[in-house]
């Protein structure tokens, strides 16, 4: 489980920044347009690539490798989901976006927090 | 067998941002369990290092022990050269590929790697060679990162392989299986980071 303020607060500011990112991208792209699950597949496509270009070489520079790949993948795919999905505008996009971003970190760290620490003793 | 000359280039070019992309953030961030992994080299015995890369984990090595690196990557290990240089024990630094050692069998008491299994292109073929310079008895130490069993990251880590594995390693490899596989009997794994970065103790 991750306790230092660094990588915690990193972890938090990179989760939002690419979900508001991929929520703004696939609004714009997008934006409800092409239906619900066209648009959310669509914007889920977008997030994910988002995600890995070009957040993922410079946040993994300071953040960390698995550690910043795993959740940030999965903001952007779900913020990417959103903006496809919805027609949002300014304040829209920075709620959902933050708000998804924040979720996914939250949902990750309780999850490593379960399954983190020895898994196997002895074959 | 002889060297992998597809993986050796590509790490040769990676040699050149390796430090960059490698020596803050994921340093920092997964230096106390490579430091805890690495308190186990036992100054006594013949260690085998793997993959040695530019030598950025050789700080996190205990000090006075009998070591040898290797890296399939001239490049690397040339780069690494300086910090081979500068550990205050026995560590030399040598371009081999984990597939096709001249090390004599059971000729190391201990092995360590640290991200490399998921670069190793026939993961199991590599662990058995492992198997063959161990002496019986001996102990295998890994820092991975591997696949996960957790939806959606295992979804996720399967679609980027095919990219990832083009500039680096792979991220589905279910490097537990692997060692196995090749024979070694597991004594223990810990989950560093979810399920995708452990720490994986085997013996002979």
């Amino acid at each position: 489980m991750e306790t230092r303020w660094y990588f915690i607060a990193g972890d938090l500011a990179a989760n939002i920044l690419v979900a508001t990112t991929a929520v703004a991208l696939s609004t714009w792209l997008i934006g409800g347009a092409w239906g619900m699950v066209p648009g959310m597949l669509a914007g889920m496509v977008i997030g994910m690539a988002l995600a890995l270009f070009p957040f993922f070489g410079l946040l993994s520079i300071a953040l960390g490798v698995m550690e910043v790949m795993t959740p940030c993948m999965l903001s952007g795919m779900i913020g990417g989901m959103i903006g496809g999905m919805l027609d949002l505008t300014g304040a829209g996009i920075w709620t959902w976006g933050s708000g998804t971003g924040v979720t996914v970190l939250a949902l990750v760290y309780a999850l490593n927090a379960t399954i983190s620490g020895p898994q196997r003793t002895g074959s | 067998m002889s060297t992998d000359t597809v993986t050796r280039d590509k790490w040769d070019r990676a040699a050149r941002s390796l430090d960059l992309m490698t020596g803050y953030g994921p340093e920092w961030r997964w230096g106390p369990a490579k430091r805890k992994i690495f308190a186990r080299m036992q100054p006594a015995g013949k260690i085998l290092f793997l993959a040695l890369g530019t030598g950025i984990d050789i700080k996190n090595f205990p000090p006075g022990c009998d070591i040898k690196a290797i890296d399939i990557s001239p490049n690397m290990v040339e780069k690494a050269k300086d910090r081979v240089a500068a550990y205050p024990g026995h560590l030399s630094a040598q371009v081999m590929d984990v597939h096709a050692m001249d090390f004599s069998d059971e000729s190391f008491d201990q092995i360590f790697t640290s991200c490399t299994f998921c670069s190793v292109p026939n993961p199991v073929d590599g662990l058995k060679s492992l198997y063959r310079v161990l002496k019986p008895g001996g102990e295998l130490h890994m820092f991975e990162h591997t696949g996960s069993r957790v939806f959606p990251f295992s979804l996720m880590m399967k679609l980027m392989t095919p990219l990832a594995s083009r500039f680096g390693p792979e991220l589905d490899r279910d490097t537990v299986a692997n060692v196995e596989a090749a024979g070694f009997q597991i004594t223990q794994v810990n989950n560093v980071f979810l399920d995708t970065v452990k720490t994986i103790h085997a013996v002979k």
